[in-house]
């Protein structure tokens, strides 16, 4: 028995494993159009994984409950996703594979932030709950931290927080001069919940905010619905390459497209 | 930081920071789909029934195993003017070196996203996955385009001009009982850096990290002299032979008397030395021949344990990387974060790089200990005297096919997708908006290559790896056992072993990579 043999064999049995593999494979059909609904929220998407069959013509019907941008890696197709709406994301399926999906939410908010963060303080309105007026961190990789200090002219109000990257981190800051004094109090966020989400502090309190989730944060002042009353009246007209300016890339899933 | 223009270069970075995960391997993001269980199931009940077919089969007789086929090109004449031609390689020496300079230059003072830059994406998927296929389906180029050997070579030329008679190198010892053992740290080296290191997509990383490697190389052929770094410390020499050695063509020379006075001491029983660069560079009497694949791989030299550790790491790597991005490896991850919280949570130093690097460390040790254990059984089935280790050390080479198929499997996507980037970064290499080769505009074809395709592909070429693989290791019995059912009862042992890494190799790209 020599190898040439040897390779028949193989090849032989080879054959005879694709055929079957091939038989077990070919569910086959003609292209379809296919419509999926697609909820985004926080930073996940249901389903957690679209799954089309190659040259399909697929149109996600996407309900965002944030505004911003949706992503389909690969593909590379981008579109802005409107809160109020449900969007329809139309492709074909035209090329096989596991593709990353992802959401970059809407920042405009931010942006305006950034410029008024300077002189935080000195016209902060009576509520002082608006979406990020009061203090916003940048991005808090895990480790991180990021420390606000409590004005005097906070007294007696209430300052909601929340984090821009992951809403579900929550919480508010009471400021009395009946809470026990203390230089600074730390607030750990960790599987995204913040401990303790309520504090009762002085004014010229340092809050400080610890990130020790596995998952980054941007700790910001405001209730989370504040920011979508803010988006309402903006538009997004970005400059393309802007979409990671916008923080945090959030993976939501992804887009399988298997062959026929 | 007013303008937002000034964060993209900032937020680039902590996003592919961020991303890390899906840069499990040094960078590129992966866009298989997972082989579906049906694959999975017939690639693994064929991979057991061959296996006891092959068994079959070697029982009643054997092929031969002292020569094998080969054909030399320099038979003919043409070819070997053009291939042995000067005007062919100065050529390529100055590409290749200039590619060098450029990752360097690209990494330091080009755009720092990874994919606008030309450094990550040559280093990691072009050169390292790309050399690989060469070397393993082609053969060995990489000693002929090595551009540190081209360097130190230019420099000696240099010296020799300056000052007739000198030598660039000091030329000291090499210690013998060093081996491949600095390859093999730099390999390990390597190896996590491309595994755990989560800043290893930056081109800046990318950059430094080849300064390095440069200076260690040149700084290790200046000590010891060109040959005996190549054969012993520069890492991807190291590797790249033991890849070349599965390749369909060899270079060998035919003067026993030369051979037996190169420094690799490369002679082998037959008085041919075969893929050893020094004699070839130096002789008249050499063939560049075409053999079967994997032929190289029964070779019959003496293995010593620096081989054998060499060997462990190649296949404990290649696994490691398609393990790393699974379901479970990132529930490990998960793990290990929530352990470490209170001693590593950076965003490069955390607890999931402490998790990725214990595996680089870990996994080879756990190879290792099967192996041997496995190596005991096959002396013991055989009724052989031989200790555990020997019959590692004899038997290493005839796990590599499966190895390398798995590593094609595994690789071979990312390949032809994410290297189509160097397309547009081939006329943009600094990112800074350049088109020089009118290519700038490209954009990547993700339908290059359809997952039906490529599931066959892989599911065919990891059997294929197995059954070579079971018929190098039972070349490698009829040599090392005396009689004919001993070195058949030695089998079932090594063929148990290698359905176990088939099978585990095959499980793996039926597993969705995940973030």
């Amino acid at each position: 028995m020599n190898i040439r043999t040897l390779n028949k064999h193989m090849l032989l049995t080879t054959m005879v494993a694709a055929g079957v593999i091939l038989t077990a494979a070919c569910s086959g059909g003609a292209p379809e159009a296919v419509e999926i609904s697609v909820n985004v929220m926080g930073e996940a998407m249901d389903p957690g994984t679209i799954r089309v069959k190659q040259n399909d013509m697929v149109t996600l019907k996407i309900d965002a409950e944030e505004s911003g941008e949706f992503h389909l890696h690969g593909y590379d197709i981008e579109q802005d996703i409107d809160e109020d709406e449900v969007a329809h994301f139309y492709f074909v399926a035209d090329a096989t594979g596991r593709y990353r999906i992802t959401f970059h939410p809407s920042s405009e908010a931010e942006d305006e932030m950034k410029d008024k963060k300077g002189d935080h303080g000195h016209d902060v309105k009576e509520e002082g709950n608006g979406h990020g007026e009061i203090f916003m961190s940048e991005v808090l990789e895990t480790g991180d931290s990021y420390s606000f200090l409590v004005a005097d002219n906070f007294e007696n109000q209430t300052i909601p927080f929340h984090s821009h990257l992951h809403s579900e981190v929550s919480g508010s800051i009471t400021i009395s001069h009946d809470a026990p004094e203390s230089e600074s109090v730390t607030i750990q966020i960790k599987g995204l919940l913040a401990h303790p989400n309520e504090v009762s502090v002085r004014p010229g309190t340092n809050i400080i905010w610890t990130n020790e989730d596995v998952v980054s944060h941007m700790m910001i002042s405001g209730l989370h619905t504040d920011a979508e009353q803010d988006h309402d009246e903006e538009k997004d007209d970005h400059d393309e390459h802007a979409e990671h300016a916008d923080g945090e890339e959030i993976d939501l899933g992804f887009l399988e497209v298997r062959p026929r | 930081m007013k303008s937002p223009r000034v964060l993209f270069p900032l937020l680039g970075l902590v996003l592919a920071l961020a991303g890390s995960p899906l840069y499990a391997h040094g960078f590129g993001e992966r866009t298989e789909l997972p082989v579906p269980l049906g694959f999975f199931l017939i690639g693994a009940g064929v991979t057991v029934g061959l296996s006891f077919a092959i068994i079959g089969l070697f029982a009643g007789g054997s092929p031969e195993h002292n020569s094998y086929w080969r054909h030399n090109l320099y038979q003919t004449r043409w070819l070997r003017l053009v291939l042995t031609s000067r005007f062919l390689m100065l050529p390529v020496e100055l590409l290749v070196v200039f590619l060098l300079g450029l990752v360097i230059a690209t990494g330091l003072f080009g755009d720092q996203i990874p994919s606008s830059n030309f450094a990550p994406t040559f280093v990691w998927i072009v050169w390292w996955v790309g050399m690989g296929f060469i070397v393993a389906l082609l053969g060995n180029i990489w000693t002929f385009i090595n551009p540190w050997k081209i360097l130190f070579e230019w420099a000696e030329g240099l010296s020799r001009l300056l000052r007739p008679g000198s030598h660039l190198s000091m030329m000291r010892p090499y210690p013998w009982n060093w081996g491949m053992w600095p390859a093999i740290l730099l390999f390990l080296s390597f190896t996590w850096i491309q595994d755990a290191f989560v800043q290893s997509p930056l081109p800046n990383r990318v950059a430094v990290l080849t300064i390095i490697y440069s200076v260690i190389t040149l700084g290790g052929m200046a000590i010891f002299g060109k040959h005996q770094w190549l054969r012993h410390g520069e890492a991807f020499s190291v590797v790249f032979s033991f890849l070349g050695k599965f390749a369909p063509t060899e270079v060998r020379v035919r003067d026993t008397g030369l051979c037996a006075t190169c420094e690799g001491g490369c002679l082998s029983s037959n008085g041919d030395c075969v893929n050893c660069y020094e004699c070839f560079s130096r002789s008249e009497k050499k063939e560049l021949n075409i053999r079967p694949f994997a032929i190289g791989l029964a070779d019959n030299e003496n293995k010593t344990n620096d081989v054998l550790a060499m060997v462990v790491l190649l296949l404990a790597t290649v696994t490691f990387d398609g393990f790393s991005a699974t379901q479970i490896w990132v529930d490990i991850q998960t793990v290990a974060v929530d352990i470490f919280i209170r001693v590593a949570n950076g965003a490069t130093f955390n607890g999931r790089t402490i998790a990725d690097s214990l595996g680089v460390l870990l996994f080879p040790g756990m190879f290792l200990v099967i192996y041997l254990a496995f190596s005991r059984f096959i002396s013991g089935s055989a009724g052989s005297e031989l200790p555990a280790m020997a019959v590692a050390r004899k038997f290493s080479y005839s796990l590599i096919p499966i190895a390398m198929a798995y590593n094609i499997a595994h690789f071979i996507t990312l390949l032809l997708i994410q290297g189509q980037l160097i397309i547009p970064l081939a006329s943009d290499p600094f990112g800074f908006g350049w088109n020089l080769l009118g290519t700038g505009d490209y954009r990547i074809n993700i339908g290059i290559i359809n997952a039906k395709i490529l599931w066959y592909l892989s599911v065919g070429l990891i059997v294929a790896g197995h059954i070579i693989a079971v018929y190098l290791a039972h070349l490698i019995s009829l040599r090392t056992f005396q009689d004919r059912s001993a070195a058949i009862s030695s089998q079932y042992p090594m063929m148990m072993l290698m359905v176990i890494y088939t099978v585990v190799s095959l499980w793996t790209i039926a597993q969705p990579i995940v973030a």
